[in-house]
């Protein structure tokens, strides 16, 4: 395409959707006066569950009892599993009956047969199991679940009001939010404070969401045409006394700010999720699921988000929860319902990735872990009492399938006669730091520095990592961001217009729904829609205009990029 | 079958001596009392919101607490016993009996399920409902005791911090409602008696409820070994005492000592029957094996679970952890969400504890609530589900039969916003904290869509009930209306709805702006919003969507309008105008609540 065919096609549009200069500021709150379009997203997605209690994962992938560990494993938690007796023929009788053998990486062990699906996706490659992972040494509940949130092992008890992981991995990407979709948000969701990356932020943009399809305020021009409707004049009046607020927030203590930031949030949304999900209802499969502690509505919305509104909330990060984990009595029966809901086939994470269309499933990664793990001796109840080193599983495309670290440690077998040691557990050898960062790297398609997890983890006196284990190989495959296809015609763009879009100092940033570079030397933007597949541009002293320009489709650029050798 | 019941009261006076003895001499600054010049009406009612939902407290009654020295004042406030009179300034127009004698969640749940001819719960369903044979009555019995004046919402408060946040059972977890209610009357009941702290979290470490909870109860020396889970044992140190082993020291020990023989003292304890009121009833049989247990580096005697759970408390409560931590978790719980940014503040909270010769929870609470430390505009209080709609349902009700029946529905709010009493929503970790209400988008939806929907508003507005026809209800404000202003003829819209402010958000007017003023004016005097008022009117071009400005109400083009709402008179001379005086405070009353500023207290 010739210069002035694209600034012929940029100047002669009429399009008259504003658009603001600054980047952050055409966030979620704009979607107010723009009709909303589905926007499934197109960036890489980081989804935590975290599995509140201290999950036995021993109980889910166990060692095959006939092996010289696993005899003694099984031996020793016997009680858990629900036999009576230790003995080699109720222990086989349990195996065969509850556990699939399988093969995998150089190892063999059982997964529950309750969960197949996970069985299933280790078999194909796309689990990663993270052997011996610790967050705090502590084996108090609450602790380890700040050091978890936080993404820091070394996180004291008492500190309160920390950034989380999540928060602060959102925050690397411009303008991108987490989605909490447990109703009470985890502290892994907040921001952080742009002074001390490790405080919590006053001011926020994460989204709670427990159902995305009843959500947002009540909007008094819906709730009844009488305008003296008392409904109406509560809504009315709140609408008009928060705008005020919003527009004058230096009125209001700081402490209140997040309160600002909700409303502002969730006074667009109702609008713009009925818009979107009133023409894409949820498969029936999903309507139909229900699952332990309501963890479906988790599952349903995480549905709606990856492939219809994610990309308009501008989603980089989504944090769901599942409690019931700290078994210490009868943990085969409370235990393996849970594991059901999440890994069975036809459960949780099974219909969720079966509906899940195919570019949110190329660029979303699954981390699903507790705040510790737990003794690998069963109590005299039925259960296991806290430990401290855990399985961690990170599990989607993007992930390279295998076993990161030793699966099942010779040194266990020595601790459980141990006398000195009357609590043994899975001895932590690699923190958390290391696995977290791994994938805040992935999620920004580079090195994070300490962005999202703080400390140099070259310190391994601080940050143990097992021997043998590489970070670096635990993700790939998915293309970085802005090398898709409308990266190349970007790309394109800037080579052929340079003195409109000139590389040095360019900033990528999302607006959702748009991708945008800003080029900082001439001012301009150049934006590409997600929804509409169209690109834009914004520039009003070298375009002449104070509008958004569009220019044109993704389908008519590309053959001209690709063409130029993009 | 051998057994021994719990009796805490043998071992008082031998605890206290052993505290005494215990007690470190303080040296660092401890908590100091506020200024006489700022323990005013907004101080009072500042203390009355954060431990009594709010209260039934008479404005003539708040005055002389703020007439009176803060020390002498917050000995009659902060009474945990099951009756507070001087916190019931309401009407009792229909001639009701709250309770027969009896203020203990027991107590009011037999005689409210009761036929005797005074109680005051109507209807066979709803009496039936109290029964702790009937699914959700513990909840129902103590929303009904927080908010229903003559009985004590001080104790209600201090009773949901222990029992569903220090020492949290949960009904969901197994524990029944028997045990739940035990739990909750016990240590009620030794708080009120001026037990040490350290024998209330005895008596909640040895009850039924906790037994079933973490499930100790099955705990027990069979066949040459104990048959025991560590949940308790380890529970018992962090969430009880505060001491949380987080590897500073003595890690190996707490984890391979500590905690093990623990568990190993927590056995042959368990409730004497599974259902019914015999199931609150624990029995101690004598350990069948064991000499004395090394838990904290101390040596514990004893022949059963309630002697050396009795022997350990003096030890628990005095352990370094402990001295440290418990007063601050116990004030970042109930009073201050920002604490942690003020390591000052937590210093004189931990002076002030390890000062105390004995432990004594609301003799700390007391000193804390009329220190420099509450009064300062560095705290932060976020306030959770039951405190919002408790200290509006609390601050509506000017007649017991508001409460009796239950027109504000706390109880049915607190669910909709989707928690429970003694179902604390994160398990024996506690309920919804302050923090997770600010911090959660979906709670404020749900609490700002419950202003605007029929139940929400209609309850507020509520003028009058009737049964076939016949008016059995009227709601009564006019008794309670402050005084018009020197110089006006009538009471205004400004007067009303500053002392509505007061009433409900109690910051002494600090937040009232000119934003929030006119919506409530415009609600006073007509039942309609502001912009709509105006725009009818075609007053300055304002529209429905309009966001008004401080600057323009005060100064503005709006200004004059802006007065002219602020100096109208509230009519009350005919029925028709004492309707809509109710009418229009409840509205009022329901934009004042979805103000930011009732989402919060500052300490000043």
């Amino acid at each position: 395409m010739e210069r002035r065919a694209f600034l012929k096609q940029t100047l002669g549009a009429g399009f008259s959707a504003r658009w603001a200069a600054s980047g952050t500021a055409l966030a979620f709150g704009a979607l107010m006066h723009q009709k909303a379009v589905a926007a499934p997203v197109s960036q890489r997605q980081v989804v935590q569950i975290t599995l509140d209690g201290g999950p036995d994962f021993r109980h889910l992938i166990t060692p095959d009892p006939s092996s010289p560990f696993g005899r003694t494993f099984w031996a020793n938690h016997a009680t858990a599993q629900g036999l009576s007796s230790a003995t080699q023929t109720a222990i086989q009788t349990r195996w065969q009956e509850a556990y699939s053998p399988i093969s995998f990486d150089g190892h063999v062990f059982g997964v529950l047969k309750q969960a197949a699906w996970l069985k299933a996706e280790i078999q194909a490659g796309r689990v990663a199991l993270m052997a011996n992972t610790m967050g705090s040494r502590s084996r108090d509940h609450v602790h380890s679940q700040l050091a978890l949130d936080y993404g820091r092992s070394q996180t004291q008890s008492n500190e309160l009001l920390g950034s989380g992981w999540g928060g602060r991995l959102a925050a690397a990407h411009s303008g991108g939010r987490v989605l909490s979709l447990t109703g009470t948000p985890r502290r892994f969701c907040f921001a952080p404070d742009v002074a001390d990356l490790g405080r919590r932020a006053r001011t926020d943009t994460f989204l709670t969401l427990t159902n995305s399809r009843a959500s947002g305020l009540n909007d008094y021009r819906l709730i009844n045409t009488w305008e003296r409707d008392i409904r109406v004049i509560a809504a009315r009046a709140n609408s008009s006394y928060y705008t005020s607020l919003q527009n004058d927030r230096g009125g209001v203590p700081s402490s209140l700010h997040l309160l600002l930031d909700h409303e502002r949030e969730l006074r667009a949304l109702s609008t713009a999720l009925n818009e979107v999900l009133g023409s894409n209802p949820l498969p029936e499969a999903m309507s139909a699921l229900r699952l332990s502690r309501d963890f479906h509505r988790q599952i349903s919305t995480l549905h709606d988000l990856l492939n219809h509104i994610g990309g308009l909330l501008n989603m980089r990060v989504a944090s769901l929860g599942l409690g019931g984990f700290d078994t210490h009595k009868f943990q085969k029966r409370d235990l393996e319902p849970l594991l059901s809901s999440l890994f069975g086939a036809d459960q949780g994470l099974d219909l969720l990735f079966r509906h899940m269309n195919p570019a949110a499933r190329s660029q979303t990664v699954l981390i699903i872990g507790g705040e510790f793990g737990r003794q690998i001796r069963s109590n005299g109840d039925q259960g296991t009492d806290h430990g401290e080193g855990n399985l961690f599983f990170v599990i989607g495309e993007p992930v390279r399938g295998g076993v990161y670290g030793e699966l099942f440690p010779a040194r266990e077998i020595e601790v459980l006669s141990s006398r000195v040691e009357v609590t043994p557990h899975i001895q932590g050898r690699t923190t958390i730091e290391h696995l977290f960062k791994a994938v805040a790297d992935w999620s920004l398609g580079g090195d994070s520095g300490e962005r999202v997890i703080r400390g140099r983890l070259s310190q391994t006196d601080l940050f143990p990592l097992e021997a043998g284990v590489d970070m670096t190989a635990l993700l790939t495959g998915a293309a970085k961001p802005g090398q898709g296809d409308w990266g190349r015609v970007m790309n394109w763009l800037q080579a052929t217009f340079p003195h409109l879009f000139p590389v040095a100092g360019m900033q990528p940033m999302t607006i959702a729904p748009f991708e945008v570079r800003f080029y900082p030397s001439t001012q301009t933007y150049l934006g590409y829609h997600l929804g509409e597949g169209r690109f834009y541009a914004y520039s009003p002293s070298l375009l002449g205009s104070p509008d958004v320009q569009p220019l044109g489709l993704l389908s008519e650029y590309l053959a001209h990029a690709v063409a130029a050798g993009f | 079958m051998p057994f021994r019941r719990f009796d805490l009261r043998r071992w008082r006076c031998a605890l206290t001596a052993f505290a005494l003895c215990l007690a470190p001499v303080g040296v660092q600054a401890q908590l100091t009392p506020v200024d006489p010049a700022q323990w005013d009406q907004t101080a009072v009612r500042k203390v009355l919101h954060t431990f009594a939902f709010g209260s039934h407290a008479s404005d003539a009654q708040i005055a002389t607490w703020a007439a009176m020295p803060p020390a002498q004042a917050i000995e009659e406030i902060l009474d945990v016993g099951p009756f507070h009179p001087k916190l019931d300034g309401t009407l009792n127009r229909y001639g009701r009996t709250v309770h027969n004698g009896t203020g203990t969640l027991l107590g009011l749940s037999q005689f409210w399920s009761s036929n005797e001819p005074t109680n005051p719960i109507m209807g066979e369903t709803a009496r039936k409902n109290m029964s702790l044979e009937s699914w959700r009555a513990p909840e129902r019995i103590w929303t009904l005791a927080a908010h229903t004046p003559g009985l004590n919402p001080v104790r209600q408060k201090i009773g949901l911090y222990l029992t569903n946040y220090h020492m949290a059972v949960n009904e969901d977890a197994g524990v029944n409602r028997y045990q739940v209610v035990a739990h909750y009357d016990t240590a009620m009941g030794l708080l009120a008696a001026n037990y040490p702290f350290e024998l209330v979290l005895t008596a909640g470490a040895g009850s039924a409820a906790v037994a079933v909870q973490y499930n100790h109860r099955q705990n027990r020396f069979a066949n040459g070994n104990y048959r025991v889970n560590q949940d308790f044992a380890r529970e018992y140190f962090q969430l009880f005492f505060g001491i949380l082993s987080d590897h500073q020291g003595e890690a190996g020990y707490h984890e391979n000592v500590t905690i093990p023989n623990m568990s190993y003292l927590l056995t042959e304890m368990y409730p004497r029957e599974r259902n019914g009121q015999a199931s609150t009833e624990m029995v101690f049989d004598t350990y069948k094996t064991g000499s004395p247990s090394e838990v904290i580096r101390q040596t514990i005697h004893g022949t059963n679970a309630a002697e050396r759970l009795i022997a350990l408390a003096p030890h628990a409560i005095s352990h370094p952890d402990s001295l440290n931590n418990l007063p601050v978790l116990i004030v970042q719980s109930l009073a201050d969400d920002k604490l942690s940014d003020y390591p000052q503040r937590k210093d004189r909270l931990r002076a002030h504890w390890q000062g105390m010769p004995v432990k004594n929870l609301m003799a700390f609470l007391k000193a804390y609530a009329i220190s420099t430390d509450f009064h300062t505009p560095e705290r932060v209080k976020y306030y959770t589900s039951f405190d919002r709609w408790l200290i509006l349902s609390n601050r509506m009700v000017t007649d017991v039969e508001d409460a009796l029946r239950d027109h504000y529905k706390p109880q049915y709010q607190i669910s909709q916003s989707g928690f429970g009493v003694f179902r604390p929503h994160h398990d024996v970790f506690g309920g919804q904290t302050g923090l997770d209400a600010y911090g959660s988008s979906d709670y404020f939806m749900r609490t700002l869509n419950a202003h605007s929907d029929w139940n929400g508003i209609g309850n507020l507005r509520k003028h009058e009930a009737k049964e076939n026809e016949t008016v059995i209800w009227t709601k009564e404000w006019r008794s309670f209306l402050p005084p018009a202003r020197a110089g006006f003829s009538c009471l205004t819209a400004e007067v009303l709805g500053e002392w509505l402010w007061q009433r409900f958000i109690a910051d002494g007017l600090k937040q009232f702006g000119p934003l929030e003023r006119i919506q409530v004016y415009s609600m006073l005097n007509s039942g309609l919003d502001a912009t709509y008022n105006w725009k009818q009117a075609n007053i300055g071009g304002v529209q429905y969507d309009t966001a008004l400005t401080r600057q323009e109400l005060t100064e503005g083009s709006l200004k004059n309008y802006f007065r002219h709402q602020a100096d109208a008179c509230i009519q009350t001379d005919t029925a028709d105008s004492i309707k809509n005086l109710t009418y229009y405070m409840g509205q009022a009353v329901n934009f004042i609540m979805t103000t930011p500023y009732a989402f919060f207290q500052e300490g000043r």
